[in-house]
């Protein structure tokens, strides 16, 4: 046999390898990884079929603390995009995950990286120098974005961004998909307006002044969104659990200021919660602020719905279960 | 006399110090030049002191390093690390490199490599700083196997995370092994430099846990012919509710072999093992329970001689955030070997670690 010959005979062999492979590349699925179940959610009703998307996070944690888990590391390796919230909100654990993936294209810069909150009108940006000793602030801004509908369909434009550059063949596509996710948002929006209508009512009638006070300042986007004011936060500081002393102020303070709720995530110390129902006499309202795909709030809207009727019930019939 | 030398001693170390922090000062002002460089300092403050007159405590309290890392992108592939530390050792401080390396993530699909100098990527306390450790001092064979902090050398490392439907990374390095630990001389041309592997996988654990477990290898021939062959597993467990760790287990089980040229060889071994509870949301309490032998003491007419080394230190540990960490530890440890008398040590040791300036996220 000649070496033409030879060379000839492997092609079927070499077709039969590299058809499937090439069919299989032109019909895969763009893979997207996020820190949060909600951008994974977005992700999904942006890039409907041409993505399968994965969370890192379960929706439970406090998203600020995370370790920088081998899993995620296996995780991101596989992605073609990989969508955090940005603001610093996850500043602790993915830069490690990032260059531990050995993924050149899920890097900063690269075609596949994403940071959703690049495109939020963010609220609390600080102006001022930033140090340790203000506690975990974030000189960017208040990071917690998505628990606004309206300030999640802005930082689903940086998500349709990212698919498009890495899966240029379906841009309509995803232009189709944002421009459908921006109107679902509004009309959730408004269902929610409805559903807080009692609250809203209740606090025009005292003047404007705050029902709630936070036990950290992650529903702010929540409450801007729906015109609710906040008495502040439980903690002194961003990040920095509390004192005693601290307690005790805040407590008073709030009573005096007729607040009626203190709502918190359900990732907080409920001891110190309590404390703090016991020394104000203040209800608590206790949410999860992320979708948790394998517990009871699945979806976004049902997130959505659970925090506004919890308020609404705190504050008419004042007993929310924790 | 003794002041003037003491005097000289502290100039000697904290001449470079300020020089270096006085560098920090100049880099962190040019930080946001948009070259991404990110400097931050830990300083690490340990005393120890007698609680019995047998005690091999030194009563003091003293800065037992003080390190300076800079690290950023070098360019859009590859990324830099300096950190050099003064530390003391043996009551001298000593102001040295302890790491300098270029390495990627973005040159090689699912692989990340190093080149230059670091601590070798084995087990688990020899990848990390002293003062990320969750107790205050080396556990025994962690001490006789790779030294007081870690085993650093010059060389090249590189990772691979495989494919798989679960988390597998391998990580193989070559270094020069001229010398071996954590030493102050050039050393000499081995036979065999320092060469080492490790697999790591993980498994997610109910109630937002994980456990990473990892088996390792090192082996190297000296110049004089000395083939030293250390295999280890080490496992981390570790349960996280909202930014409080509220269970820590970790451990690590060593067996270190020494071939000489000429003679019989020595079979060490030593194991330690950490469990740490959450006590209250800043403050946790852990015990190290530690286990050395030499396996191949003899005496003169070739019996086997019974030793063991063992240690407890529970240990206190409270963090007002994540960048001050406050510890407090009874350490107890008792050394046996057949027909001497049992040497026992009682230490009360306390720590204070602090990072100042950025700080990089954190492994597993």
């Amino acid at each position: 046999m000649t070496s033409n010959a030879k060379i000839t005979g492997f092609i079927p062999y070499i077709m039969a390898l590299v058809i499937p492979s090439l069919s299989a590349t032109a019909f895969a699925k763009v893979k997207v990884v996020t820190t949060i179940p909600d951008l994974a959610w977005v992700a999904a009703e942006v890039g409907g079929d041409h993505v399968e998307t994965k969370a890192l996070l379960r929706g439970n944690e406090n998203a600020h603390f995370v370790d920088a888990v081998p899993e995620f590391t296996r995780l991101t390796a596989d992605a073609d995009v990989v969508c955090i919230a940005g603001l610093d909100l996850e500043v602790g654990y993915m830069p490690a995950v990032l260059t531990r993936s050995g993924n050149a294209k899920i890097q900063p810069g690269g075609a596949g990286y994403c940071e959703a909150g690049k495109s939020v009108q963010v609220l609390e940006k600080l102006t001022t120098a930033v140090d340790r000793s203000m506690g975990d602030v974030h000189p960017a801004g208040n990071p917690h974005f998505y628990l606004s509908p309206k300030a999640l369909a802005d930082g689903a434009k940086e998500i349709a961004a990212a698919l498009t550059r890495v899966d240029p063949a379906h841009t309509i596509d995803y232009r189709k998909g944002l421009a459908a996710f921006a109107v679902k948002m509004d009309a959730l929006d408004k269902e929610i307006v409805n559903l807080l209508k009692p609250l809203k009512s209740l606090q025009d009638k005292a003047g404007g002044k705050p029902l709630l006070i936070e036990y950290h300042r992650e529903f702010s986007y929540f409450l801007n969104e729906y015109g609710l004011t906040s008495f502040g936060s439980i903690e002194e500081k961003p990040g920095v659990p509390p004192s005693a002393g601290r307690l005790g102020e805040i407590a008073a303070a709030a009573k005096a200021a007729d607040v009626r709720i203190a709502l918190a995530a359900d990732y907080y110390p409920k001891k110190t919660l309590e404390r703090f129902r016991e020394l104000s006499g203040i209800e608590l309202v206790v949410v999860p602020t992320m979708i948790q795909p394998s517990g009871s709030y699945k979806t976004y809207a049902d997130l959505q719905r659970h925090i506004a009727n919890s308020l609404v019930t705190a504050v008419t019939t004042r007993s929310v279960k924790i | 006399m003794t002041y003037m030398i003491l005097l000289l001693r502290h100039f000697l170390v904290l001449c470079p110090l300020l020089a270096l922090a006085l560098l920090c000062a100049a880099v962190s002002a040019q930080a946001d030049d948009g070259s991404g460089l990110k400097t931050s300092v830990a300083l690490d403050l340990v005393g120890s002191f007698n609680s019995t007159k047998q005690s091999t405590a030194n009563d003091r309290f003293d800065v037992r390093e003080a390190e300076f890392l800079l690290y950023g992108p070098i360019d859009h592939l590859f990324d830099g690390m300096l950190n050099v530390a003064a530390h003391n050792e043996g009551g001298v401080s000593l102001f040295e490199v302890h790491e300098a390396y270029i390495g990627s993530s973005k040159l090689i699909p699912r692989s990340r490599f190093r080149l230059g100098q670091f601590f070798l990527g084995i087990g688990r306390l020899n990848r990390f700083h002293r003062h990320d450790w969750p107790f205050i001092s080396a556990p025994k064979e962690h001490l006789e196997f790779f030294g007081f902090e870690a085993a650093i050398d010059t060389g090249v490392e590189y990772s691979y995370l495989t494919p798989l439907p679960f988390f597998l990374e391998l990580t193989a390095g070559v270094t020069n092994g001229w010398a071996y630990g954590h030493v102050h001389d050039a050393g000499q041309r081995p036979r065999a430099p320092t060469h080492y592997g490790r697999a790591t996988t993980y498994v997610d654990l109910p109630a937002n846990g994980g456990a990473q477990t990892s088996l390792n290898y090192l082996s190297r021939t000296s110049a004089q012919g000395d083939a030293m062959t250390l295999v280890g597993a080490d496992l981390t467990a570790k349960w996280r509710e909202a930014g409080v760790l509220n269970f820590l287990l970790q451990t690590e089980a060593w067996q270190r072999t020494i071939k000489p040229l000429i003679g019989s060889s020595e079979r060490s071994f030593g194991v330690y093992v950490f469990p740490q509870f959450a006590i209250a949301e800043q403050t946790q309490l852990g015990l190290l329970v530690d286990y050395f032998t030499v396996l191949t003491l003899k005496n003169i007419v070739g019996s086997p001689i019974a030793n063991a080394e063992n240690r407890l230190v529970p240990t206190l540990t409270y963090r007002t955030s994540e960048f001050v960490t406050l510890r407090l530890a009874y350490d107890w440890s008792i050394a046996k070997q057949a027909n001497l008398a049992d040497r026992k040590n009682q230490v009360i040791q306390m720590q204070a670690t602090v990072n100042l300036g950025a700080h990089p996220s954190h492994d597993f």
